[in-house]
């Protein structure tokens, strides 16, 4: 199951969107991420915290990252699921950002085996 | 006859109303007697004012705690941008589940006490690790008035403070939560909202600059805490260090509240009971010295007195080379 994810992208100090999306699964947000941004701790530390909490909010280059999440899932399995992949190594993520693909794939196909139960 | 009162020839007691006012004018010649003074409030029989506000007219046209808490620290009513933001802050930090003062809360009033006492040694924890608002308050104002004063940029202070932190291997106050390792989920969320209302001033600004000039000497980021997002948003929002962290220890204190509330509501008294489910915080088995006690292995108490063998007087220190009542050479 996949759910939307919207996405703005703000200047820090100016308060100005610059970019607005809508994406309908992980899968798609990691997507763009990856293609936007370089740092790979980045890229795959906002993606795993979009498949757990609603508001995701961080910065990089004097920009923020303003997400919107309807995913919610429970973080014990979904950390389990990034460990297995290599996503997280330890509580560290990954500087390879192929993993944070293989992570979102892997949420979007899982999904209902992550919620909390 | 030596009266009671120290040499005087009457009890206070005994004058009468018109000799103690003239003892009391002759005392006070040349000083005020003592009364409070406040610019905070006032109240008399049938009203209260805060800050010239009656208080009941300020929550019947509207006005709600975020204002007042505005009005009685820094004397005004906040803009409604404002007002919005100290909501969202304090809601976000009001509640952080089994922490060191919702812990503290429930231990205490595991023992039944008066339940305010459960709430206020919840907040007790906050120092210098829990909740450090103080001390982040202390050193963002000192590098800010040092970046004034040496003309230096946000910018390159912070870079100045990460680098005399590291050096003395101090910790920076506000950065890293030992649970939320990859960023406190409130943290960014408080600082966006603040450039996003438009109350972001100085002191966020200073914060962001810090987590960039960490994450540039670390080589990854160390992400902001409560502490760091909030305090920096209250001291923004014009409130004094000691003000801001009043308002950060005491919004939490709704939380201890709650859980002595739930401690005492839906655990046992003690959590030392044999009869529960669970093995509780205080039972015994939690206790066995085989996995908790690392002190000395039992051992005899050695004797406090020794006893004359000659007289037979007891109670005798065992530093003493002789019975001092008979002279008896002692062992």
């Amino acid at each position: 199951m996949v759910k939307p994810i919207t996405v703005k992208r703000i200047g820090m100090y100016d308060n100005k969107i610059k970019e607005n999306h809508k994406f309908n699964s992980l899968t798609e947000f990691y997507q763009w991420l990856s293609k936007s941004f370089e740092d790979p701790v980045f890229v795959n530390r906002v993606t795993y915290l979009a498949a757990l909490r609603w508001k995701v909010v961080d910065f990089i280059d004097d920009e923020w990252i303003d997400a919107i999440s309807e995913y919610r899932l429970f973080e014990p399995k979904v950390m389990a699921l990034a460990q297995k992949i290599g996503l997280l190594e330890g509580l560290e993520f990954s500087k390879d950002k192929a993993k944070g693909l293989e992570f979102a794939k892997k949420v979007d196909e899982q999904y209902q085996n992550l919620t909390f139960s | 006859m030596k009266s009671k009162n120290g040499g005087c020839k009457k009890l206070s007691s005994e004058r009468s109303f018109e000799e103690r006012r003239k003892i009391f004018e002759e005392i006070f010649k040349d000083r005020e007697p003592f009364h409070w003074r406040t610019n905070i409030s006032y109240k008399t029989v049938s009203k209260i004012v805060a800050k010239g506000y009656d208080t009941t007219e300020l929550v019947e046209k509207g006005y709600g705690f975020m204002d007042v808490l505005f009005l009685i620290f820094q004397g005004r009513l906040p803009k409604p941008n404002e007002a919005k933001m100290l909501d969202y802050l304090l809601g976000g930090f009001c509640e952080h589940a089994i922490s060191p003062s919702a812990a503290s809360a429930r231990i205490v009033a595991s023992g039944r006490p008066l339940i305010n006492a459960a709430f206020a040694a919840g907040i007790m924890t906050f120092g210098m690790a829990h909740g450090p608002g103080w001390s982040h308050a202390e050193i963002m104002t000192e590098y800010l008035n040092r970046a004034e004063k040496e003309g230096k940029t946000l910018k390159e202070m912070a870079e100045i403070l990460v680098k005399e932190h590291l050096e003395a291997k101090k910790p920076i106050m506000g950065i890293h939560q030992p649970q939320h390792v990859h960023g406190d989920p409130r943290a960014y969320a408080v600082i966006r909202k603040a450039f996003e209302l438009g109350v972001a001033g100085k002191y966020v600004q200073f914060q962001l600059e810090i987590i960039k000039a960490l994450e540039k000497a670390k080589g990854k980021r160390m992400h902001p805490n409560m502490v760091g997002a909030g305090d920096s948003v209250l001291l923004d929002l014009g409130f004094s260090p000691l003000a801001a962290w009043c308002i950060g220890v005491l919004a939490r204190g709704f939380s201890c509240a709650a859980h002595a509330v739930e401690e005492m509501e839906r655990e046992r008294a003690w959590r030392g009971s044999f009869k529960t489910k669970m093995a509780d915080l205080m039972s015994l088995e939690v206790q066995d010295p085989r996995i908790s006690y690392d002190g000395p292995p039992d051992r005899p108490v050695p004797e406090k007195y020794v006893k004359c063998q000659n007289c037979g007087a007891s109670e005798l220190l065992s530093e003493f080379k002789a019975c001092p009542y008979c002279g008896q050479k002692l062992k």
